[in-house]
């Protein structure tokens, strides 16, 4: 049977207090029990007992606790302007690869004056979810422990905004002549959606997750 | 201790100016050096590693040993050019305290 010792109930205590994301987190409780039971070797030579040892090498480490707190305190600052970089990055490739498809196809006029009700809905509704993922990229910047949850539905809106104007774009190009072809219509919607997706992906991997635990 | 807190970045830096490590042996570095004046929690260090890591001053990767994974630290060429600028404000403000206090016994 494994032995567990006061070192593995301090890493258990001090990954549960943690409010950072899960490589961070892994990386900080390997990081402390390299230190802890190298310590522990260290004062085995000098002293001999295990148990000691491990309580001596804890004891000169600190509080599990306040530990956690230090980490937690500096990384919440750090994944307030991160989430907001990574909204804002989507944001900036969603908007670049707009501006270059109506530079390299500029957008042919409606017939009769305008655009469909039927169809300009969907174009009202886009702009709509890129005001509410601004406001939510301020919102993450602002933030604190809801920076990340404010990016991550600023990105959802983003996503809404792509989802919305890819629509109202090849419902355009049906009715509309010389509109992009589907060609060029497929490749700009699969490079909105790699963006808000990729977005996505960071956000959720790389970035602290606040109050998530890992299992076990 | 608290007095070392404010200049901890700067102690780290020193030590690793010196050669990479990994955060015990830098620690037991620090309180070698010291000659034990420098016996803050050790699990005070690990955050200001991180700190400087994510400021470009410190690298770090990952290397095995003995079967024990364990986290190298090392300076970047900024943390260098930092240490060189840290270390003259230290000396010059040192300096300045010595005299104030030399003025006043």
């Amino acid at each position: 049977m494994t032995r567990r010792g006061p070192i593995d109930a301090y890493l258990l205590e001090l990954e549960r207090s943690l409010r950072v994301g899960g490589h961070r987190r892994r990386r900080i409780v390997a990081e402390v029990e390299d230190h802890l039971r190298s310590a522990t070797d260290g004062l085995r030579v000098e002293d001999g007992g295990l148990e000691e040892a491990e309580l001596t090498a804890i004891a000169r480490f600190g509080d599990p606790g306040d530990m956690a707190a230090r980490f937690n305190r500096q990384w919440r600052v750090h994944t307030r302007f991160s989430a907001a970089a990574v909204l804002a990055g989507a944001a900036v490739v969603f908007f670049t690869v707009q501006t270059l498809m109506e530079a390299m196809v500029p957008p042919a006029p409606w017939p009769d004056g305008g655009a469909p009700a039927a169809v300009s809905w969907q174009s009202g509704l886009a702009q709509g979810c890129v005001l509410a993922a601004a406001l939510l990229g301020l919102l993450a910047l602002a933030g604190r422990r809801w920076s990340k949850g404010a990016a991550g539905l600023g990105l959802v809106a983003l996503a809404l905004a792509a989802a919305f104007v890819s629509h109202y774009d090849v419902e355009r190009a049906a009715l509309v002549a010389g509109s992009p072809s589907g060609l060029e219509l497929a490749s700009v919607i699969v490079l909105r959606a790699a963006a808000v997706g990729t977005a996505g992906v960071v956000l959720v991997r790389r970035l602290p997750i606040p109050g998530r635990l890992l299992p076990g | 201790m608290d007095r070392i807190r404010g200049h901890l970045d700067l102690l780290v830096l020193s030590v690793l100016a010196d050669g990479e490590a990994h955060g015990y042996v830098l620690i037991e570095e620090l309180r070698r050096r010291s000659a034990g004046a420098f016996d803050l929690p050790e699990g005070t260090v690990y955050p200001a590693l991180h700190r400087l890591e994510e400021a470009g001053l410190l690298g770090s990767s990952w290397s095995a040993d003995g079967g024990r994974r364990r986290r190298i630290y090392r300076l970047t060429r900024r943390g260098r050019a930092a240490l060189k600028r840290e270390r003259e404000a230290w000396n010059a403000f040192a300096r300045a305290v010595d005299v104030v206090l030399g003025s006043a016994s």
